[in-house]
């Protein structure tokens, strides 16, 4: 069988176990064949995303951040923000897929009161928040990050410590298949080095 | 295994035997990429895959020490097996703790096992999706994004394709073969990008 058909059988799964053993096991240190794997499964996972989600760009928010903003317009923006009256929406709810049920979490707001919390809709997909850390600002870079999540009660009901940075400067906070009793809970993000946390940002998540 | 690399294999297991440091070195610069390419296939978790990796590297190199490689030239066989071994047992690990602390009770780190996709994983999947938007529309014919759909997405036999599509072998594989040479280019342009 030609190397190209093997790897297609590969990675649409269409192996049987001991094929799929041999194979790994001829392709373990041959990086022409890597090469090749890895753009058909990246073809094929984006397929399969095709054919899931109606898939609309999301925009590159580093590229934003990046531009220089000058000081009035930030300060200008600021403001507005500040005297906002009505309340605003703190997450950006990505287009779900059948498997997943992905919230943004914007670490430059301010912490918000409770008609701003961020309103998560549980269902049985697993549930993922998405924050964009931008490390150009010192005090948000760091070699690792946590998140807490707190009920009214004061009792943690979720905790890690072991986020790291994507290529592109967020963090995801994998939550799983746990289902929350509905209500408001605190969240809180967090930096870590070595010796110490940091909280570097706080607030409100209300699970329905 | 050409006869090449199990040479390769067979004077890597020497040299581990020998104490030869620069021989284990040799053995992980050569079979990491690999090995971790499956355990990501695995467990769909980038962290996970990496720290399996690293201590298959410590057990492979153990056990080679001690002998316990019988034939060096299934060296590559030898390590998949140990990394599989691993994952298994981090799997069972996994399940005993959530059934002792209960569902819904918070875990630090916790895993949630080859059902689900890690975060890294929805991005990617996302991003991936766009550019094959960007392939598929620059296809010529409505029939060449037909084979596409059904072979990958309704994951349909090519021989059936070839049939109801009324195309013969060679042509299927050049469509399949000029999509993926599109996209590597579109992929190179955005990694270049980032």
């Amino acid at each position: 069988m030609k190397q190209d058909e093997r790897i297609e059988r590969y990675v649409l799964g269409r192996m049987t176990p001991s094929e799929e053993a041999e194979f790994e096991a001829y392709f373990l240190s041959n990086q022409a064949c890597l090469d090749q794997l890895e753009l058909t499964e990246r073809l094929y996972k984006g397929m399969q995303a095709n054919s899931v989600d109606k898939v609309t760009p999301i925009q590159s928010k580093p590229r934003v951040w990046k531009q220089p903003i000058p000081l009035w317009a930030a300060a200008a923006a600021l403001i507005l923000v500040l005297l906002m009256p009505t309340p605003f929406n703190t997450s950006q709810r990505l287009e779900p897929n059948s498997d997943l049920n992905v919230y943004r979490l914007e670490m430059a707001n301010v912490r918000a009161s409770e008609f701003d919390a961020v309103k998560v809709t549980q269902s049985v997909s697993q549930l993922v928040f998405a924050i964009y850390v931008d490390t150009e600002i010192p005090e948000f870079d760091y070699p690792k990050y946590g998140f807490t999540l707190t009920n009214q009660k004061g009792e943690q009901v979720f905790t890690t410590s072991a986020l790291h940075l994507t290529s592109t400067s967020e963090i995801f906070i994998n939550m799983g298949l746990q289902h929350f009793e509905s209500g408001v809970y605190d969240f809180e993000v967090s930096g870590y080095n070595n010796t110490t946390k940091t909280p570097l940002h706080s607030g409100l998540i209300q699970f329905n | 295994m050409t006869e090449s690399e199990s040479d390769i294999a067979a004077t890597i297991v020497k040299g581990i035997l020998a104490g030869d440091t620069a021989a284990e070195l040799q053995m992980i610069e050569r079979y990491k990429r690999g090995l971790r390419f499956v355990l990501r296939r695995k467990c769909h978790d980038p962290d996970l895959a990496e720290d399996i990796s690293q201590e298959t590297w410590r057990i492979v190199i153990e056990r080679i020490r001690n002998n316990e490689l019988r034939d060096a030239t299934k060296l590559s066989a030898f390590i998949l097996q140990t990394a599989k071994n691993q994952l298994l047992m981090h799997f069972r690990k996994s399940d005993v703790k959530r059934q002792q602390t209960g569902i819904g009770e918070a875990l630090e780190s916790e895993y949630s096992g080859p059902l689900t996709q890690s975060p890294e994983d929805v991005l990617e999947r996302h991003n991936l999706g766009l550019l094959v938007q960007t392939v598929i529309k620059e296809l010529n014919t409505p029939r060449d994004r037909e084979l596409l759909h059904r072979y990958y997405i309704h994951e349909q036999d090519k021989s059936l394709i070839c049939n109801e599509l009324n195309v013969n072998a060679k042509n299927f594989d050049n469509v399949l073969y000029r999509c993926k040479q599109r996209f590597k280019t579109l992929w190179l342009a955005v990694m270049e990008d980032n």
